[in-house]
């Protein structure tokens, strides 16, 4: 009889399923879209490198000069991706012969860079490549130097730290190096009696060019930049006060952010709105089938009348009432259910919640015909 | 005989002060029709509600069968039947359906009870092919015969019945007079109509005027 009596004025009971599926369809589209956001923005934080270097600054055109206890700390940093650093101290032959003078030891741990940096010309066995970011005992000289040292690649040099580059230290240890490379250049700052050496020369390797005592002060970086773990990007304002902790107000770290921001930015603003609407229309969708479901019920009044007047019990009418409405409410339910498979979103908590609240406010409809004074529910009869 | 009496009936509406009916006190009998009259705003339909136990008067009583009625459901289901000016009928189901419910709910087989709101149907000069209609797609006249129907397939004794003939046309009036005349004459019914139209009163077979919620013998 419910559904001979539904059939007949459907208008409504469609509207209810119509909104249903609405209600099931429209964050199913949404939450597709906001997906596709996000594998979006990953994909645009995972494309951007961001460079960062430190500035000092105190004495601004003063020698970069960061400790290395600092450097070290970022380099060491999951965060942090590459690093580049250069450094220098003085140092002097002890084989062959101190006849060569002092001169600058420079370290780094990318000897290509250095080479970029410092407009050098590398040359060292072809098919070999050089690796100074180990800590072996290996350096890099110019030709000249070979030529002058009577040495070629794949010798040996012995040398030694010095105080300054005018006073040597004979206390200081050796270091035995073998070349393996050699660099020329036509206009470089590099000295042509310089010798390049990996980093962990001045740091891990026998403690040499940093022992003494007066030679401690040498031990700084001349150059450090870095790149943060692209991974990493998208907690770029946290890592970035982590860094800024570690390096103290002394030096300023200069990032490349910005680029990264201007990029997101958009994207970032669409998926807040998308989520907003997202949640508009999750809880528009429960609301508006319960408020048809309850002009639904409410249609119901000269039904319910009727039956209270020719005798029947309120409560019998309220649950016989109620009950058939609660069967159409989860058949439309299911439906939603079946709707949101296909579309491969499944939302149980949502469509539970419609489903749910629409079957409380048929009770609500229902129950408030039934517990109507009769005089006044006949009295507003419809007809 | 089963007679309905009322006594010292009065009445005023949830939260209101004013008594709309004063001491009512009548008699109506089996097989005879009572028309009320009045003005408009007199408490016909009031006292109307409370013969059809729609709700309990302020103070007095009814009877019926010389008991007090106290259980108004019970009252409603087996002793009293409302017709309405506005026909009242289920909005959603057929003209067969709204005739059968009354039979379904004294539990007569589904069968039993189509053939049974057929012939009463029939007697009161509805067609056959507007069985299967629903309610709207019928006229005025046509809806409360239905109705009239309807109270017939109850059984019940009394058939009270609030402007009847307030939204139909001469003809129609005359129709539903004569089938609530038989009613009372023919199915011995206690027939109560209250109507503002003379013609109507005329009919009956004994008259009453309400004034100012109290009732007068005409
Ligand atoms: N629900 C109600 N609440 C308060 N007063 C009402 C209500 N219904 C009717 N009345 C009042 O009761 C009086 C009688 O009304 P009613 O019985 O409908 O008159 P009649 O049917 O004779 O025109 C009127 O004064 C009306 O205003
Ligand atoms: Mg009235």
């Amino acid at each position: 009889m419910f559904m001979k009596r539904i059939c007949r004025k459907p208008l409504l009971p469609l509207l209810l399923l119509l909104v249903i599926l609405l209600g099931v369809l429209f964050p199913t589209v949404l939450n597709q879209s906001i997906e596709k956001s996000y594998t979006e923005l990953d994909e645009l934080y995972a494309g951007i490198v961001i460079q960062c270097k430190l500035i000092p600054q105190t004495y601004i055109g003063a020698d970069f000069a960061l400790a290395p206890e600092i450097g070290d700390q970022i380099s060491r940093m999951d965060e942090v991706s590459g690093y580049y650093c250069e450094l220098n101290c003085p140092y002097y032959f002890r084989d062959p012969g101190p006849s060569s003078g002092n001169s600058m030891a420079h370290g780094t741990n990318d000897i290509y860079r250095f080479a970029e940096e410092h407009a050098l010309e590398l040359c060292f066995p072809v098919g070999e490549s050089i690796d100074f970011s180990g800590d072996e005992n290996i350096c890099v000289v110019s030709e000249d130097l070979l030529d002058a040292a009577s040495r070629s690649i794949g010798d040996t040099v012995t040398v030694a730290g010095s105080v300054s580059t005018a006073e040597k230290d004979t206390n200081a240890p050796d270091l035995n190096l073998t070349i393996v490379g050699s660099f020329t250049a036509e206009d470089t700052d590099i000295p042509w009696n310089a010798i390049i050496v990996p980093k962990a020369c001045f740091f891990d390797t026998a403690e040499l060019l940093s022992t003494a005592e007066g030679i401690r002060r040498w031990r700084v970086y001349t150059a450090f930049d870095f790149t943060i773990d692209q991974a990493c990007n998208k907690e770029f304002d946290t890592v970035k006060e982590a860094l800024q902790g570690i390096v103290g107000d002394k030096w300023l770290l200069y990032s490349t952010s910005r680029e990264l921001y201007r990029a997101v930015q958009p994207l970032e603003k669409k998926l807040q709105m998308q989520e907003m609407l997202f949640r508009i229309v999750t809880v528009l969708f429960v609301f508006l089938p319960a408020l048809i479901t309850f002009l639904l019920c409410t249609k119901d009044k000269n039904e319910v009348l009727i039956r209270i007047l020719y005798g029947e019990k309120p409560s019998r009418v309220f649950w016989s009432s109620w009950a058939p409405y609660t069967g159409l409410v989860i058949l439309y339910g299911m439906l939603a259910l079946l709707l949101s498979q296909a579309m491969g979103y499944l939302n149980g908590w949502n469509i539970t919640g419609i489903v749910a609240v629409s079957i409380l406010a048929a009770g609500i409809a229902i129950g408030l015909l039934c517990k109507t004074k009769l005089v006044t529910l006949y009295q507003s009869r419809e007809g | 005989m089963s007679d309905l009496v009322l006594r010292n009936i009065c009445y005023r509406y949830p939260k209101t002060r004013q008594m709309v009916l004063h001491e009512i006190n009548a008699t109506f009998r089996e097989g005879t029709v009572t028309s009320i009259r009045g003005q408009s705003g007199a408490g016909k339909s009031t006292l109307l509600y409370l013969i059809a136990g729609i709700d309990h008067p302020v103070s007095g009583q009814l009877l019926w069968d010389n008991t007090p009625v106290t259980d108004l459901s019970a009252y409603r289901r087996n002793v009293v039947s409302i017709i309405s000016q506005s026909y009242l009928l289920f909005p959603t189901r057929t003209v067969l359906e709204n005739v059968c419910y009354p039979l379904h709910l004294k539990k007569h087989p589904h069968n039993e009870a189509a053939e049974e709101a057929k012939q009463l149907l029939q007697s009161v000069g509805i067609d056959k092919k507007l069985y299967d209609r629903l309610p709207e797609k019928l006229s005025g006249g046509e809806q409360q015969r239905v109705a009239i129907a309807r109270c017939l397939a109850t059984n019940s004794k009394i058939i009270a019945a609030d402007e009847p003939t307030g939204n139909l046309d001469e003809e129609n009036t005359q129709i539903i007079v004569k089938l609530l005349q038989r009613l009372a004459h023919k199915n011995k019914k206690t027939v109560i109509v209250v109507t503002h139209d003379p013609a109507v009163a005329q009919m009956a077979d004994k008259q009453l005027q309400l004034a100012a919620g109290n009732l007068i013998d005409e």
